[in-house]
């Protein structure tokens, strides 16, 4: 999106030198007008409840023990002495990290291929949409009905090629695993269509041109396809970090968080301390927390954009 | 030798190659939409057996069991409603406020709209608790409205973001040309805008009923009561209720490919919109 917004004087007509008060004042009437409905929702149903998160952290409420104290940085302090939180948010960490780069790798494969001419191709690029298409608890449970240690689809297959049945879900690492990569199969193909679009973008010239003077394809990649797609890799990273970061259907349906607390993501346990267990105070510190780091990593992402020169 | 040279073709290794790769990503895609396919038409008492049945005999067995043991009728009612509404709410207040973005500049608004596209980042779940108190001290729990309203907010700065750039491509001498012809401004909204945006406003329309239809934690965490439920809570509902053999994999199943082909069906039709919605804001 271009924010050089068009200079185009819409309601006063077309001399940029009318310029008499009545008309700016209705012009920005005008703009109030249009503007308002949207402002308004997101100011009563998002930047106030974020308000009033960073208010009830320094609270104790409690709807199960009918508590409501200032406690001042105690939720905080309680959270950073939780061993758990720091289980928690280095798994929180791990997920984000590791399912972002895998997405940009396999995105970035998928778009080449769905860039190159086949037959087929209109229909492979729809069905790529599917997974980004169906809610994510329908295919967190699906995933976890696959990844079943007795009847499942998965261990039948290992069970088959070397005669074991790994309780896939049942051990933390595994578990993990199977987590990011089903968050990775969810994700990639929305990555894939953002990157496919960016591709399509580059004039086919530019890679004629490159292979007459001589560039091999893992060349013209590196010089044509990755800066021609690094704003559009710079948006994708900064949003599923971000997004990822929060993450809460797929593992509330494919692992409960379990086993234990192994794959519990930060998001999860928000949810677990505000809506199930009512312990609303740390629920907040913990989404003070998760804010935080988002928008830490939005100002780095903002300095991104300027580098390279993103609009957004 | 002759006739034997006439069987010795060539294959192509870039092609061989190319179809090998369409055959791996199909493959990936599609197996798990397989097993909860074959898992919804498959009944109970062979769902749960080593090896599984990889071609079972199909039944509508589960569908009829579903139907007859939650009030599928009231979720999916909920769900179409919950997806309508969002859609209406946020497409329409998003345009409006796109509209003044794109057209009406005055000193700041290009930060307005930065500070706007980047709330996108706030994560939902962090608003859930908040949310709930102001619900419910507005009455809104267990009702659809409460969740349109939430959800659409949710969607409101990606939609601004690309109907923004949707407005920005559209000619704008056709709007001049009204504004000299005294057009007032919901005449132009309403008679030059809106039927030359029909496409961008129905590709955001699909986007957004998308987005609400898949969305769990709003109706999770504000609706308790079959007024209110849509699919995706129920989903949740009837994976928690066990029975002695563990999970009903064979209603979840079904329930889930009653989730799924909606969305499959809204895919295969308007493919070439949702790729350009999705794609807008980030590529100009």
């Amino acid at each position: 999106m271009n924010m050089k917004l068009s200079k185009v004087r819409l309601v006063e007509g077309n001399s940029k030198y009318s310029y008499k008060l009545s008309n700016t004042t209705r012009r920005y009437i005008t703009f109030f007008l249009l503007v308002a409905p949207a402002l308004l929702l997101r100011i009563s149903t998002s930047v106030y409840p974020v308000l009033q998160t960073i208010y009830l952290s320094f609270f104790e409420v409690n709807l199960v023990s009918q508590t409501n104290l200032y406690v001042g940085l105690q939720n905080f302090i309680r959270l950073a002495r939780d061993i758990s939180i720091r289980d928690i948010t280095s798994f929180t960490i791990m997920f984000t990290l590791l399912s972002t780069l895998l997405e940009l790798i396999f995105g970035m494969i998928i778009a080449n291929f769905l860039n190159t001419n086949f037959t087929g191709r209109q229909l492979a690029r729809t069905i790529n949409l599917i997974p980004w298409a169906i809610p994510t608890i329908v295919a967190a449970l699906a995933f976890r009905w696959m990844f079943d240690d007795q009847y499942g689809l998965i261990v039948d297959w290992i069970y088959r090629l070397f005669g074991i049945r790994p309780a896939l879900l049942v051990f933390p690492l595994t578990s993990q695993l199977s987590v990011i990569l089903v968050n990775v199969w969810k994700n990639t193909p929305f990555t894939a269509i953002v990157l496919l679009a960016g591709l399509q973008n580059v004039p086919p010239e530019l890679y004629e041109a490159a292979r007459i003077d001589g560039a091999n394809s893992l060349q013209a990649f590196r010089w044509i396809t990755i800066p021609v797609s690094v704003p559009i890799i710079i948006t994708l990273i900064l949003f599923h970090i971000i997004w990822q970061l929060s993450g809460f259907d797929l593992i509330y349906g494919m692992t409960s968080g379990g086993p234990g607390i192994a794959t519990t993501l930060i998001g999860y346990r928000i949810f677990q301390k505000g809506m199930l267990w009512y312990d609303w105070g740390t629920a907040s510190a913990l989404g003070v927390v998760l804010i935080l780091i988002v928008a830490i990593i939005g100002i780095i992402g903002l300095y991104l954009f300027k580098k390279y020169e993103v609009t957004l | 030798m002759k006739i034997l040279n006439r069987f010795k073709f060539k294959v192509n290794p870039k092609i061989l190659g190319l179809y090998l790769g369409l055959i791996l990503f199909l493959f990936i895609i599609l197996v798990p939409f397989y097993w909860l396919f074959i898992s919804a038409i498959t009944p109970f008492n062979q769902l749960f057996s080593i090896p599984p049945h990889y071609f079972p005999k199909p039944t509508l067995i589960n569908f009829v069991k579903l139907i007859k043991e939650i009030p599928f009728y009231s979720y999916l009612r909920n769900s179409v409603l919950f997806g309508i509404g969002t859609s209406l709410l946020s497409v329409s207040v998003s345009f409006l406020a796109a509209y003044g973005f794109a057209r009406v500049a005055i000193p700041g608004s290009n930060i307005l709209l930065l500070g706007l596209v980047l709330s996108m980042a706030l994560p939902e779940i962090v608003t859930v608790v908040p949310l709930f108190r102001i619900l419910r001290n507005l009455g809104m729990i267990n009702t659809i409205q409460g969740l349109i309203l939430v959800m659409s907010s949710t969607l409101v700065p990606f939609t601004v973001w690309v109907l923004v750039s949707f407005i920005k491509q559209i000619p704008i001498e056709i709007e001049e040309a009204a504004i000299i012809d005294g057009a007032s401004l919901p005449q132009l909204l309403w008679d030059i805008v809106i039927p030359m945006m029909k496409p961008s406003l129905a590709t955001t329309f699909i986007i957004n009923f998308i987005n609400a239809w898949n969305n769990l934690v709003y109706p999770l965490a504000f609706s308790s009561t079959t007024k209110a439920k849509t699919l995706s809570v129920s989903i949740t509902e009837v994976f928690q209720a066990r029975s002695p053999y563990g999970r009903p994999w064979d209603l979840i199943s079904a329930l889930g490919i009653t989730m799924v082909v909606p969305m499959v069906i809204l895919v295969f039709i308007s493919q070439r919109a949702i790729i350009t919605g999705l794609t807008r804001g980030a590529i100009k």
